[in-house]
């Protein structure tokens, strides 16, 4: 019986359902920006976005309710998730797994998006911003450090800027993948949809009959004459 | 039907855990677009709103080394050994080595430490100045054996035993490193002007064995080498049935002219809530007459202002010889400089990694209270 039950568990949705409720509970920071050491300091995770600049904090209320919006969805998700993953065989299972499996990888694709998209855009509008001064930013792309440096008048202004992602990403990446498979996997593990003809049964064509069975059944049902009851008329 | 009904569920709850952050977000701050989205920058307003004029106070300029005066004549010694070798290759004639026993190094004075490129004193970081502190060990050590001369007309009439037993003098800062046996004051005078020296004596007209000057030297040996000289004092020894007349000699490398090394005593006060390094400060000290350039300046150390705090800051300053020989020449005034000078240079301030780096222009008169005696 425990065996059948553990046969039954998509253990690759569970692992990303416990993943999921993780990253909602901690909310670490995927990615780290830092500007001019500890100046102008940006983690950033889809959970939670804290910048400060010279010691002050900096924080925007539509962003911070989105993270906390974001963090709520992530959690009710990997529960759904876990849930989804371990009663395989009711019939919500599928739907629960599929709803929180690619919840995770998203976050991670818009991040890499957001990262590989920023700089070039920054750049291109620092210029027109600090109009008279000569800036160089030659920012770094997700990963890496560079110096930004910037000149007016008398005044020349430089400041090291370092991008690093951090474990939480990579963590995140696998339970990305982990969450890709469970969808795949829960395949194999949810009762099947028989479809069958109804020429067979002599059914009009509009009244399909479709049965609920569990692999052991499958063969069974394979193996003997067809035995359908006749519905409708 | 169920199916259904659960994805369409599912769906609307995944587009409402966006949609009502945002719609709270702009409720809660009476649907205005601006103040919902953009960060609130209050703080960091209220940070750099600190008046950042008047951070820098600058003081009177002062002479490094509580020197009371300074004397431009002065010389500091670069090395001791170097001017012992300079003697034997110049002058020849050595009969051998002898043990004067002052092995080790000696006092003496060093440049500038890294103004000109020079590394100032071994063995310490801090900046040594002419006349500053005799008690650092700043030039090369002697390594105690001198060579012993004979410039006698019957060359080789003496024969070893070397004068081992030559007494030594006692009681100087600077090391007599050589040793003139059977010569007289002329023979020695001879040697030196034969091979391109200048032989002075301190009086002038006056030769003589007995010493007359507050040192006991009773001549002097130059030997130019761009802005340093090689300077040999020559001091009268005794008598000696064997040894006849002989003389010590106290030879050494040193800076042509001694200029004095200055600081800028800055006082700097940082408004913000956050410490500022004053990281590094160079430049030309211009004569603000003429606008000659007179020598360097830099930072003394880098020293960081702790937030709303205040702390004193030396810009050091360095004379190069031809910019101290200008403020002497034009601008002497009895014994003071009536001259004021300019700094134009670049500083350099860190505030966390980010360093803003601005011009620095700021004329300082020349205290009337140094005086400089030559």
């Amino acid at each position: 019986m425990m065996s059948k039950f553990l046969k039954q568990l998509n253990w690759f949705g569970l692992a990303t359902g416990i993943f999921m409720i993780g990253f909602g509970a901690l909310a670490p920071a995927w990615w780290n920006v830092n500007l001019g050491g500890e100046a102008v300091s940006v983690e950033y995770s889809p959970f939670d976005i804290s910048m400060t600049a010279f010691g002050v904090p900096m924080t925007s209320t539509l962003i911070s309710f989105l993270c906390l919006g974001a963090r709520v969805m992530i959690t009710v998700a990997g529960g759904l998730m876990v849930l989804g993953s371990v009663l395989t065989q009711k019939w919500w299972s599928e739907k629960l797994v599929k709803f929180g499996s690619l919840k995770l990888l998203w976050m991670v694709v818009m991040l890499i998006i957001f990262a590989a998209v920023i700089p070039p855009v920054v750049e291109m509008f620092a210029g027109q911003v600090t109009t008279g001064a000569d800036t160089r930013l030659n920012l770094p792309i997700l990963a890496g450090s560079s110096t930004v440096t910037a000149q007016m008048d008398n005044v020349t202004l430089s400041a090291p800027i370092t991008m690093t992602l951090t474990n939480a990403f990579f963590f995140a990446v696998i339970a990305s993948a982990l969450g890709v498979v469970a969808r795949i996997y829960h395949r194999r593990l949810k009762p099947k949809k028989l479809m069958i003809r109804p020429k067979l049964l002599s059914l009009r064509p509009t009244e399909h009959k479709v049965m609920k069975v569990t692999p052991a059944e499958e063969k069974k049902i394979i193996a003997r004459p067809v035995e359908a009851k006749k519905v409708g008329k | 039907m169920g199916e259904r009904a659960l994805g369409w569920s599912l769906t609307g709850m995944g587009v409402l855990f966006w949609i009502v952050p945002i719609i709270a977000a702009f409720a809660v701050h009476g649907w205005d677009p601006v103040a919902t989205i953009m960060p609130e920058t209050d703080a960091l307003q209220s940070l750099f709103s600190q008046q950042v004029e008047n951070m820098t106070e600058t003081g009177e300029l002062r002479i490094l080394g509580d020197l009371a005066s300074f004397d431009p004549t002065d010389h500091y010694v670069r090395s001791w050994e170097r001017a012992e070798s300079k003697l034997v290759s110049d002058l020849g004639n050595v009969l051998g080595y002898v043990d004067l026993g002052n092995e080790g190094p000696h006092h003496g004075h060093a440049p500038t430490y890294e103004i000109f490129g020079e590394a100032g004193c071994k063995g310490c970081s801090t900046p040594d100045y002419d006349n500053a502190d005799p008690t650092k060990d700043c030039v090369s050590p002697n390594d105690g054996n001198a060579p012993v001369f004979e410039f006698n007309a019957q060359k080789g009439a003496f024969s070893t035993p070397l004068p081992l037993s030559i007494p030594k003098i006692i009681g100087r800062d600077d090391p007599t490193n050589a040793v003139v046996v059977r010569s007289n004051i002329d023979q020695i005078k001879t040697a030196f002007l034969a091979a391109g020296w200048e032989f002075y004596y301190p009086c002038e007209g006056y030769a003589s064995p007995e010493p007359h000057t507050p040192l006991g030297e009773i001549a002097d040996a130059f030997l130019d080498d761009n802005d340093n000289q090689y300077h040999v004092r020559i001091f009268y020894g005794g008598h000696d049935d064997i040894y006849g007349d002989w003389y010590y000699m106290g030879a050494h490398y040193e800076g042509q002219n001694a200029v004095p090394a200055v600081a800028i005593p800055m006082r700097f006060s940082n408004p913000f809530q956050f410490p500022i390094t004053v990281d590094n400060m160079h430049g030309d000290i211009l004569c603000a007459a003429d606008g000659v350039k007179v020598g360097e300046a830099r930072l003394e150390h880098q020293t960081t202002i702790p937030a709303g705090g205040q702390d004193n800051i030396n810009l050091i300053i360095g004379f190069t010889y031809g910019g101290f020989n200008h403020l002497i020449n034009n601008h002497l005034v009895g014994t003071s400089i009536d001259a004021s000078l300019m700094v134009d240079g670049r500083i350099r301030l860190k505030i966390y990694e980010i360093s803003i780096t601005t011009e620095l222009e700021q004329t300082i008169p020349f205290p009337s209270e140094i005086s400089v005696v030559i």
